[in-house]
C-alpha cells in the first residue's frame, strides 16, 4: 500500500447565498497515494475544479480539512499556502498558459527563480525537463511557435521541473486532440510512476480513464464511484504510437 | 546566463504595445528639458552681463529688479563704496537703450553696454578678450554679438548709426545675445560720443561694479555697504545674487516660467496616463499566465515588482530618447545660436522625475493584478 500524500475529510463548498445557495461539493473524504494517477471524472458542472481546487491550495472549503503532506492546509495563512504550493505543487490547465514574450525554456526557468533554484542550475533543471517531454529540441522556441500539444508539454515542465510532490491537471487535454491528449495524459503517468508523484487528473473525457491507476466518479457533488483500474498500460500506450 | 526578465523580455517582444508609453514618456521628458534648457538660456542672456563681469557687488538704482532694468544713477554713488576697505575697484557701466540704424535706413532698438575697456576692467571680464578690449578703446568701435550679424547685416568695419552718431563695428563676440534688442559693447570714448546728444547727458551711469580684495565676503560687504549714506540711496547685491534675482524676476513676470510649468505638468500627466493605461492592458492582456504563476506559488508582490519593472523599463527607454532627441536639439540650437543651458541639475532632475512618473504610473497600474486568481483557470 503506498504512501498518502493529500487526505481531505468531509470537505464541502456552497456557491450563492440564500435561495441560489449551490452545493457543489458535499462532505467528500478522498485519500490520494503518492506514484499514482488519479483520474477524477464527471459531467460538465459535477465540482470536479471545484475538488481540485480546495485540495491544491487554491480555494478555501466552506468545512472540512485538508491535510497535505501532513500539514493541515487550509490552517495556514496565505502567504504559507503561496509557499507550499511554491514548493510542493505544480499545476497544469486547459488553457497552457505560457508568456508570449517567453522561450519555451524561458517559460520553464521563470517559475523557478522564485524558489531557491537560481542561474544555470535552474537552466540546466529547465532543460531536462523539457528534454523530458521530449521538447529539448524546441526549447529556444516561443509559444506562437509551438502546436497545441507541444505548449502543453512546456507547461507541464513548467508544473515537473521543481520536482513537486503533487501535480494537478485540470482539463489538461481538453484543447487537445486525442493522440497529444494521450501523449500528455501517459506523460503525467510517468512522471507519476518515476518520481513517486501523487497526481491529480480532473477531466470529463472518457478517453482517458484506461490510462489512470484510479477512477474517481464525481456525481451531484459527491464520490460516486472509487476504483483501481487494472495495469494494461504499457501495451495501450504501444498501440497508440502507431495510430 | 543571467535570471529570466519577464518584464524586459515583453518590452522586447511586444514593443509595439509599450511604444506609445515610451514615447509619452519621452514626450514628456522633452518638454521638461527643451523648456527649461530654452528659459535657462533665455535667462542667462538677461544675466550675461553679471555672469561675465569680475564684479563681486553690484550698486545700481534702487529697487531694480533686474540687471535690464536698471536706471541712471548719480556718479557721487561710488563715494561710501571707494571707502570700504574690503573694496578693491569701482567702476561705472552704462546701460541703456539706443537706436541703431542699418545701412540700408532700417532702425534697430539696441542695449548699449558702455563699458570700462581697460585691460582690468571689471565688466565683461570674462568675455573679452585682451584684444577686444583693445578694440573698445578706439573712439566710435563697437562690439556686437555674433548672433546678430544678420540682423543687422554686420561685417567687420560696416559703418552704422547709432543716436545719429557715426560708428562702426570693430568685432563680433559670443553670448551677449539679448532677448529684446540687439546689445552693443563699446568703451568710453564711444559712449560720451553717443551720448552726447541725449537730453539729460550727465545720465551715463547705471551701475557700479566693485572689486573686492581675495577672500572678502561680497554678501557682508554688500550690507555694510547699504548701511552707508549713499548705499541706503541706491541698491546693492552681491553678483550672484543679482544674477539669480533677475533670471527669477524674468521668469515669473513674462510668465513664461508659469507656462514652461504647467506644459511640463501636462505632459507629464499625458504621460503618466498613457503610461499606467499601457501597463493595465498588458496585465489584463497576461492575466491568465499571471495567474498560473499565483497557483505555482509566486506571490503577488514578486508579480507586483515584475510590473513595476516593466514600468521602470519604460522610463528608462524613454529617458534615452530625451537625451538623444534633447542633443539633437540642442546641437540645432547651437546651430541657430538659440541659447539653451543644460546644467547637471537639470539632467539629474529630470531624469528623477521620469522615472518616479513611471514608477507611479506602474503602481497604479497594479489593481488589474488583483483578478490574477488562478481559481479562473479552473472550469
Ligand atoms: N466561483 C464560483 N462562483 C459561483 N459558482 C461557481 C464558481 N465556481 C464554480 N461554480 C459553480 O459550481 C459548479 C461546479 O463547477 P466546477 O467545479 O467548475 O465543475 P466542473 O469542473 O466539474 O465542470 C458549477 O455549477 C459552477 O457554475
Ligand atoms: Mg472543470
Amino acid at each position: 500500500m503506498s504512501e498518502v500524500l493529500v487526505r481531505c475529510e468531509a470537505i464541502a463548498k456552497s456557491f450563492g447565498q440564500g435561495a441560489l445557495t449551490q452545493r457543489v461539493i458535499r462532505e467528500a473524504t478522498l485519500a490520494l497515494n503518492a506514484g499514482e494517477l488519479t483520474l477524477m471524472m464527471g459531467p460538465s458542472g459535477s465540482g470536479k475544479s471545484t475538488f481540485l481546487a480546495m485540495l491544491a491550495g487554491l480555494m478555501r472549503p466552506d468545512q472540512g480539512r485538508v491535510e497535505a503532506l501532513g500539514q493541515d492546509l487550509w490552517q495556514l495563512d496565505d502567504a504559507a499556502i503561496d509557499r507550499f504550493r511554491l514548493q510542493h505543487c505544480g499545476f497544469v490547465f486547459q488553457g497552457f498558459n505560457l508568456f508570449a514574450a517567453l522561450t519555451a525554456l524561458e517559460n520553464v526557468v521563470f517559475p523557478l527563480q522564485y524558489g531557491s533554484l537560481l542561474g544555470d542550475e535552474a537552466r540546466r533543471r529547465a532543460h531536462a525537463a523539457l528534454e523530458e517531454v521530449g521538447l529539448g529540441e524546441r526549447a529556444h522556441l516561443r509559444p506562437v511557435e509551438l502546436s497545441g500539444g507541444e505548449k502543453q508539454r512546456v507547461a507541464i515542465a513548467r508544473a515537473l521541473v521543481k520536482q513537486p510532490e503533487l501535480i494537478f491537471a485540470d482539463e489538461p487535454t481538453s484543447a487537445l486532440d486525442s493522440h497529444n491528449g494521450s501523449v500528455v495524459v501517459d506523460l503525467l503517468h510517468r512522471i507519476a510512476r518515476e518520481r513517486g508523484a501523487m497526481v491529480l487528473v480532473v477531466t470529463h473525457d472518457p478517453r482517458l480513464h484506461q490510462r489512470a491507476d484510479r477512477l474517481i466518479e464525481l456525481e451531484d457533488g459527491q464520490i460516486k464511484r472509487d476504483e483501481r483500474i487494472a495495469q494494461t498500460e504499457p501495451a495501450l500506450a504501444g498501440e497508440q504510437e502507431h495510430a | 546566463m543571467g535570471k529570466v526578465s519577464l518584464a524586459r523580455a515583453s518590452l522586447r517582444y511586444e514593443w509595439r504595445r509599450y511604444l506609445a508609453a515610451i514615447l509619452a514618456v519621452t514626450f514628456a521628458g522633452l518638454l521638461i528639458v527643451v523648456q527649461v534648457a530654452l528659459l535657462l538660456g533665455l535667462l542667462g542672456s538677461v544675466s550675461a552681463v553679471i555672469d561675465e563681469s569680475g564684479a563681486q557687488v553690484w550698486i545700481g538704482y534702487r529697487g531694480t529688479q533686474s540687471v535690464d532694468l536698471g536706471r541712471g544713477i548719480a556718479v557721487s554713488a561710488d563715494l561710501d563704496a571707494r571707502l570700504h576697505p574690503a573694496v578693491r575697484r569701482v567702476e561705472g557701466l552704462y546701460q541703456g537703450y539706443g537706436d541703431w540704424r542699418r545701412d540700408d535706413g532700417v532702425a534697430v532698438t539696441a542695449v548699449i553696454n558702455g563699458i570700462d575697456a581697460r585691460p582690468d576692467g571689471l565688466a565683461y571680464a570674462h568675455l573679452l578678450a585682451p584684444a577686444q578690449r583693445a578694440l573698445l578703446e578706439e573712439p566710435g568701435a563697437v562690439l556686437i554679438d555674433e548672433a546678430d550679424r544678420d540682423k543687422l547685416n554686420a561685417y567687420i568695419g560696416a559703418p552704422v548709426e547709432i543716436n545719429g552718431k557715426r560708428a562702426r563695428i570693430a568685432g563680433f563676440v559670443h553670448g551677449v545675445r539679448a532677448v529684446g534688442g540687439v546689445t552693443v559693447l563699446m568703451g568710453q570714448p564711444t559712449l560720451r560720443y553717443v551720448l552726447q546728444d541725449l537730453p539729460d547727458r550727465n545720465q551715463d551711469l547705471t551701475y557700479l561694479l566693485l572689486a573686492l580684495a581675495p577672500g572678502s565676503d561680497a554678501a557682508q560687504v554688500a550690507a555694510q555697504l547699504t548701511r552707508t549714506d549713499s548705499g541706503r540711496r541706491h541698491s546693492l547685491w552681491p553678483a550672484d545674487e543679482f544674477s539669480l534675482q533677475s533670471q527669477l524676476y524674468w521668469l515669473f513676470e513674462s510668465g513664461a516660467g508659469i507656462g514652461a510649468g504647467v506644459a511640463s505638468l501636462l505632459g507629464l500627466i499625458v504621460g503618466a496616463v498613457i503610461t499606467s493605461q499601457t501597463l493595465a492592458s498588458a496585465i489584463l492582456a497576461s492575466l491568465k499566465e499571471f495567474a498560473a504563476m499565483r497557483a505555482l506559488g509566486v506571490s503577488r508582490q514578486a508579480l507586483r515588482n515584475i510590473v513595476l519593472e516593466q514600468a521602470f523599463w519604460i522610463g528608462a527607454c524613454g529617458l534615452l530618447l530625451t537625451a538623444l532627441l534633447s542633443s539633437g536639439i540642442g546641437l540645432l540650437a547651437d546651430w541657430a545660436q538659440v541659447p539653451m543651458l543644460f546644467p547637471p541639475w537639470l539632467l539629474l532632475g529630470s531624469t528623477a522625475i521620469i522615472l518616479a512618473i513611471a514608477l507611479l504610473s506602474g503602481l497604479y497600474a497594479l489593481r488589474p493584478l488583483y483578478q490574477a486568481d488562478p481559481a479562473t483557470l479552473l472550469r
